[in-house]
């Protein structure tokens, strides 16, 4: 059965779309087994990847590249990195900066000298560059201009870093765009043969990131081994893993969003299906013991920082809390026949943020195989429209799949206060406030709600019988709101709001993508925008085999040197 | 390729033509199905741009007239032999994808160009059903995906030109908005 099929199922106890795709619950989404980074690194270890370090040639201030391979399933990658340093007042998390202290591309491929000489000629450039359909992903970012350097003082020195220090950070270095899928003349997605291993969503994108955090590590510990060759320390084992790599996030990710229902579909999809089947599941004593493993584990990660909350959401002091409150509920109901699903009717009773905090640890006990989950998200967007559909047809479609937008007001004086536009600066998505600043054709067409609203007047007024062709040829500008309900891309295909209300708060899209990526530790710095990190616990490339375990996410602090003494 | 093309890819075709066209004063929906039509075209007859490029450089305001005319043909003919006729001509570009849907419904087409390509004006196309479904080879749109795609460079930088100018200032935007970055 397929993924539309599934999720239409009746005998299939699915949450409901009105729930789902609320924007609370959107904004409390955290990382599952599901999210990318855990499926590109399980993708890995199964599949027998082969990454290595090919070169490395930086002074001692960090300038110069860093070169990776990687042997993935009888395909070549390599992953080219340019350091550099730039003044702190360069540094910026927007994605409109022109300075940047690393660039890299991913390409697939054997790298010759001039394949080399063209990288080095156009990634530095980012979207000034030109690239080919050899490179799959360009990113870049900075330091983190608070930790880069201690921490090479730190190792130069032959000391670990003092966890007081940089602990909350999480990251050396931080990324501030992955482009990929046909941008600037890359690879497009769909480019991939679906034996790729990288045809899954973003897992290019994942294995970029991946070994860009992989780059900050051997920045930092080549850079100390230069300054002190004889007394340099590298990262202890704990160190080693702790670090992710840090991203910021501006309101790209809403238009992304809003313009692709059928791939929202099939990752919120696939993640209500996997709860589904953990909610039927009984309670044997393994998967008792493999949850409280799991909230044990969420405990001592939230618990090793401390950090109040932070509008619009908590902070690790509440979540560990929380989590001991998730413990004693499980413990009250885990003799039940199904604990797994009192568990989660407990949990729908507390705030959106603890009821997908549970969710999350719910899904660690879904065992749907990844080749599964993978063709789930390979979703087909090309569905022809179909000719024969009348105004009657889609009338019916209307109420079938968009009665929730009756809920909106979208007729209030507030529905239409922003509109959306792309800013001449690396083409970075913004919202305009309308009563300053006319449209003028210049509006990215993500207001589905109001433009079905506007639909749904005129099919109203319309002839039933009329073909929607004919129809189309009068109101030409129905197009889009006409293709969305003609798609029906499926019941978790909509955020159930209107992002062109002036209450918009655009961290609940956010939040839920950066969530599908696997990204944790949300940090909001405005309406618009926060800073996140991925990848933290995940092993170094050279630890990676068959036997690495997916369950490196949520690692602890470190400890003080002194603390780790009297502890071992 | 020569120094005088640049390889591309499908989604920039796309994004370009869509942008140009909402500076040309096409409304979004419209700006959408043209840059969908424009790509296609491209992709399997080549010459899709320039035909956009042509009709732009002709009358500023024929780009949604022209998008109008050819709406009756995303219709299925309610006859089985059917003329439909443009005066004046219109690129081929802005008919190549309906045309290939209807093939897909068993109608062939007919018309005065022996090897069609986007930038062809044509006047007139006969549509017949013969129950005989035939779409373009997807081979043509996969090379493209995985790939590229060869255009010229002139006609590019003309089109990402006007495109460029959907894009606004940041400062405009930043009165228009100020609580985005505190």
């Amino acid at each position: 059965m397929g993924l539309l099929d599934l999720l239409h199922d009746p005998d299939i106890s699915l949450r409901s779309p009105e729930k789902v795709m609320d924007p609370a619950t959107l904004g409390s989404a955290r990382l599952t087994r599901l999210s990318f980074s855990r499926s590109m690194i399980r993708r890995a270890a199964s599949k027998n990847w082969k990454l290595k370090r090919t070169a490395i040639d930086l002074d001692e201030s960090g300038r110069g590249q860093i070169i990776y391979r990687v042997d993935a399933e009888g395909h070549i990658f390599h992953f080219v990195a340019f350091t550099n340093t730039i003044d702190e007042s360069l540094h910026t998390d927007r994605v409109i900066a022109d300075a940047w202290e690393i660039t890299a591309a991913l390409i697939e491929g054997e790298l010759d000298q001039e394949f080399l000489d063209f990288l080095t000629m156009e990634v530095p450039k980012q979207e000034e560059g030109r690239l080919d359909s050899r490179v799959l992903v360009l990113t870049r970012g900075n330091r983190s201009v608070r930790f880069y350097e201690y921490l090479v003082d730190q190792l130069a020195s032959g000391c670990q870093p003092e966890p007081s220090l940089v602990g909350d950070a999480g990251y050396i270095m931080r990324s501030t765009a992955f482009y990929g899928n046909g941008k600037f003349g890359m690879r497009s997605f769909l480019g991939y043969e679906p034996d790729h291993p990288l045809s899954a969503p973003y897992r290019a994108q994942f294995l970029a990131a991946w070994l860009f955090r992989e780059t900050s590590y051997d920045s930092v510990e080549c850079c100390a081994q230069i300054r002190n060759p004889e007394k340099a320390a590298s990262f202890d084992k704990e160190w080693n893993h702790f670090f992710g790599l840090g991203n910021s996030t501006g309101l790209g990710l809403v238009p992304w969003a809003m313009k692709h229902p059928e791939e929202v579909n099939a990752w919120v999809g696939v993640r209500e299906l996997a709860l589904a089947n953990v909610r039927k599941l009984d309670g044997s004593p393994e998967r008792r013991k493999h949850l409280e493993k799991w909230i044990n584990q969420a405990y001592k990660h939230f618990s090793s920082f401390s950090g109040e909350d932070r509008w619009p959401w908590k902070g690790p002091d509440s979540l560990s809390e929380a989590i001991l409150v998730i413990q004693s509920a499980f413990s009250s109901v885990k003799d039940e026949k199904q604990p797994f699903n009192s568990l989660y009717l407990w949990a729908e009773s507390q705030s959106p943020e603890i009821t997908e905090l549970v969710v999350s640890l719910l899904l660690e006990l879904d065992e749907t195989s990844d080749e599964v989950i993978d063709e789930f998200l390979r979703v087909d967007t090309s569905v022809a429209s179909d000719p024969s559909m009348t105004v009657e047809d889609l009338k019916k479609r209307f109420t079938e799949n968009y009665s929730w937008l009756e809920q909106l007001d979208l007729e209030s004086s507030t529905a239409e206060h922003y509109w959306w536009v792309y800013s001449d600066h690396a083409e970075e998505p913004r919202r305009a406030d309308r009563s300053i600043l006319d449209p003028e054709h210049r509006d990215v067409p993500i207001d589905i709600a109001l433009r079905l609203n506007h639909l749904k007047k005129d099919l109203d007024a319309a002839e039933k019988a009329t073909k929607v062709s004919t129809f189309l040829q009068d109101f030409p500008h129905h197009g889009i709101a006409i293709n969305r309900l003609m798609k029906n891309s499926g019941p978790y295909g909509e955020p159930r709001e209107n992002v062109c209300d002036l209450n918009h708060l655009p961290l609940n899209l956010q939040r839920f993508q950066l969530a599908m990526y696997g990204m944790d530790n949300f940090k909001a710095q405005s309406t618009d925008w926060l800073r996140v990190t991925l990848f933290q616990g995940a092993p170094r490339i050279a630890e990676l085999d068959a036997d690495t375990s997916d369950d490196w996410v949520w690692p602890q602090q470190p400890k003080r040197e002194r603390e780790k003494i009297l502890h071992d | 390729m020569t120094s005088k093309e640049i390889l591309v890819a499908p989604r920039e075709i796309h994004d370009l033509i869509q942008r140009a066209s909402r500076v040309e004063g096409c409304e979004a929906s419209v700006a959408e199905r043209i840059a969908s039509k424009i790509t296609f075209c491209e992709i399997n007859y080549g010459g899709g741009i320039n035909g956009w490029l042509q009709l732009v450089a002709d009358d500023e305001n024929c780009l949604t007239e022209t998008f109008k005319s050819v709406q009756i043909l995303d219709s299925l003919p309610s006859k089985d032999s059917l003329d439909f006729s443009w005066n004046p001509s219109i690129p081929f570009a802005f008919i190549a994808q309906s045309l290939n849907a209807l093939q897909s419904y068993g109608f062939t087409w007919e018309s005065s160009l022996e090897s069609p390509a986007g930038d062809m004006q044509i006047e007139c196309v006969c549509l017949n059903k013969l129950n005989f479904e035939k779409t373009v080879s997807p081979n043509k749109t996969n090379k493209a995906f995985s790939e590229g795609l060869q255009v010229d460079n002139d006609e590019w930088e003309n089109l990402g030109g006007i495109a460029s100018r959907f894009l606004l200032s940041e400062k405009i935007l930043d009165d228009a908005h100020s609580a985005v970055y505190e």
